[in-house]
């Protein structure tokens, strides 16, 4: 955004260099706690803001209200922002990164404060933005939010990148399989351990998980074959979390710079 | 150019929404009733009325010129560093706008909004006159644009100086400025013992970078009866719109190298 200034290199945005005018043009950005001039009223400051995107004065007043209608601020429009609560204050910082229809939206912790619903509602509204062409450049703490809208992931720990790729390459593929039968004869459960699988009656129900599918499958079969009765067969998946854990080691860090 | 623009007019409705200005129009309102009362109890009896009436004026444009000095430090110093402090400048700042344009839009609105209850206080003058019936003369201008430019002085200089520090600290160091003629007379003092006495050359030189606000007190020129004449007074502003101009321009300078981040301003 051209807020602090390069050491050295270079970095260009949307074919401009990076905090150039132009770029910032089709830039979105929404800093974490982002300060607003609280005696202003929501479509004011919005207004204000619409300006400097030389936006002409029809579609600001359009677009305002609209966006304003999205995340549910239309009704305290009158208000001064000091009155809006932390939610409809994160909400109107969302609302002032997507006044110019942004190519690219920068966001930092886009749903700290919000509640479900809210939360709810911002990831609704990313995913839009996301499908009609904008690039969502977004920063969180929240990685269930992270797998949902994002489609490369970079993970940082003490300042640095650790892991960056698609969502894919970094969980990779199935964790391993859960599978779950009714109770069989000792003999064919020996038959099951002998695999290698680790048997343990939960529930009424015989538990097993095991990351290799070959050996999943012949669990099955040998189930089967025993006329066992297959309950469930469940393949499961790492999250973006168990990664995380597994880069950046399972203690919190001194300061609190891991992100994703 | 239509960012400048939009940044003056974000930093008038600012100041405007502060309710500054009716801060301003009471105290001055206050101080009109106050000089009124107090002159009448202290102007010996017999005195003429045109005196006093005079009197009521030039302590009228004396009190409101120091409430509009007030004005031009609270704005110099706080507007930016309110930005800065705060983190507001990073929603002005990641919208397209050039890092000078929001210098001298914040600059050009806190100068607008100096205009504006400058107005108030002429129009309370023009009143003033008015009622009083007193004839409103040139020299009363000259009064008026000397306040005006000393108060822009100390805009900039304490404008210029937050960007570096706390606003206290700015205010300070801006009254300092404001003053500083008297500390160059005592610097060329100090001297004397040491290169002998100072040319009024070097005094002028040591004084340049201050903006003679001794010379240019003409209130007190008006009471004493020694008003500064024309040449000298041009000079003088002359010095007070370039100092503003120069304080501005150095802002610029060094708010395009700054780095702008949450944690980075106290």
């Amino acid at each position: 955004m051209g807020f602090l200034r390069p050491t050295r290199g270079c970095a260009f945005v949307l074919g401009h260099p990076a905090g150039a005018r132009e770029a910032r043009q089709r830039i979105g950005y929404l800093p974490e706690g982002y300060a607003f001039y609280t005696a202003f009223a929501a479509p004011i400051l919005l207004d204000i803001f619409g300006r400097f995107f030389r936006l002409p004065v029809a579609e600001r007043r359009t677009r305002i209200e609209r966006i304003l209608k999205d995340f549910d601020l239309w009704r305290a429009r009158t208000l001064p922002i000091g009155k809006y609560s932390r939610g409809m204050r994160q909400c109107l910082g969302l609302a002032q990164a997507l006044v110019n229809d942004p190519k690219l939206l920068i966001l930092d912790e886009p749903t700290s404060g919000l509640d479900p619903r809210g939360r709810r509602m911002v990831r609704e509204l990313l995913l839009r933005y996301k499908s009609e062409g904008a690039t969502v450049f977004l920063c969180s703490h929240i990685l269930s939010e992270v797998e949902t809208i994002c489609d490369r992931v970079a993970i940082l720990d003490r300042g640095r990148i650790v892991r960056e790729g698609t969502l894919k390459e970094l969980i990779g593929g199935h964790r391993g399989y859960e599978i779950r039968f009714a109770p069989i004869e000792r003999m064919m459960l020996d038959r099951v351990r002998a695999l290698g699988a680790n048997v343990e009656l939960v529930e009424g129900e015989c538990r097993t998980f095991v990351t290799d599918e070959l050996l999943a499958q012949r669990i099955v079969e040998v189930v089967r074959s025993s006329g066992g009765v297959l309950k469930a067969y469940i393949p499961t998946m790492r999250t973006l979390e168990e990664v995380f854990l597994e880069l950046t080691g399972r203690y919190l860090a001194p300061s609190s710079s891991e992100e994703a | 150019m239509s960012g400048l623009f939009v940044q003056a007019r974000l930093t008038v409705r600012r100041a405007m929404a502060s309710r500054m200005v009716l801060a301003v129009v009471l105290l001055a309102l206050l101080i009109l009733a106050l000089t009124s009362v107090g002159l009448t109890v202290v102007v010996e009896e017999g005195t003429s009325s045109s005196v006093r009436s005079e009197g009521v004026m030039v302590l009228f444009a004396l009190l409101a010129g120091g409430l509009g000095n007030f004005v031009a430090l609270v704005l110099g110093a706080t507007l930016v560093r309110t930005d800065l402090r705060e983190g507001t400048i990073l929603s002005v700042l990641s919208k397209p706008i050039p890092r000078w344009a929001y210098v001298v839009g914040s600059y050009g609105g806190s100068v607008l909004f100096l205009m504006l209850v400058w107005g108030i206080f002429v129009l309370l003058f023009l009143g003033l006159a008015y009622v009083l019936e007193v004839e409103v003369t040139r020299t009363h201008a000259w009064i008026l644009l000397g306040r005006v430019l000393l108060a822009l002085v100390l805009l900039s200089t304490a404008f210029f100086f937050s960007l570096f520090t706390s606003a206290w600290v700015a205010a300070a160091l801006a009254l300092i400025v404001y003053y500083g003629d008297s500390f160059a007379a005592l610097l060329a003092s100090l001297l004397r013992p040491v290169v002998g006495t100072v040319s009024e050359r070097t005094r002028a030189l040591l004084g340049y970078p201050f903006p003679a606000t001794d010379r240019l007190d003409f209130l007190y020129g008006m009471l004493s009866g020694q008003l500064l004449d024309t040449p000298a007074v041009g000079l003088l502003f002359l010095h007070l719109a370039d100092y503003a101009a120069v304080m501005l321009a150095l802002a610029v300078w060094v708010f395009e190298r700054k780095d702008i981040g949450p944690g980075l301003e106290s």
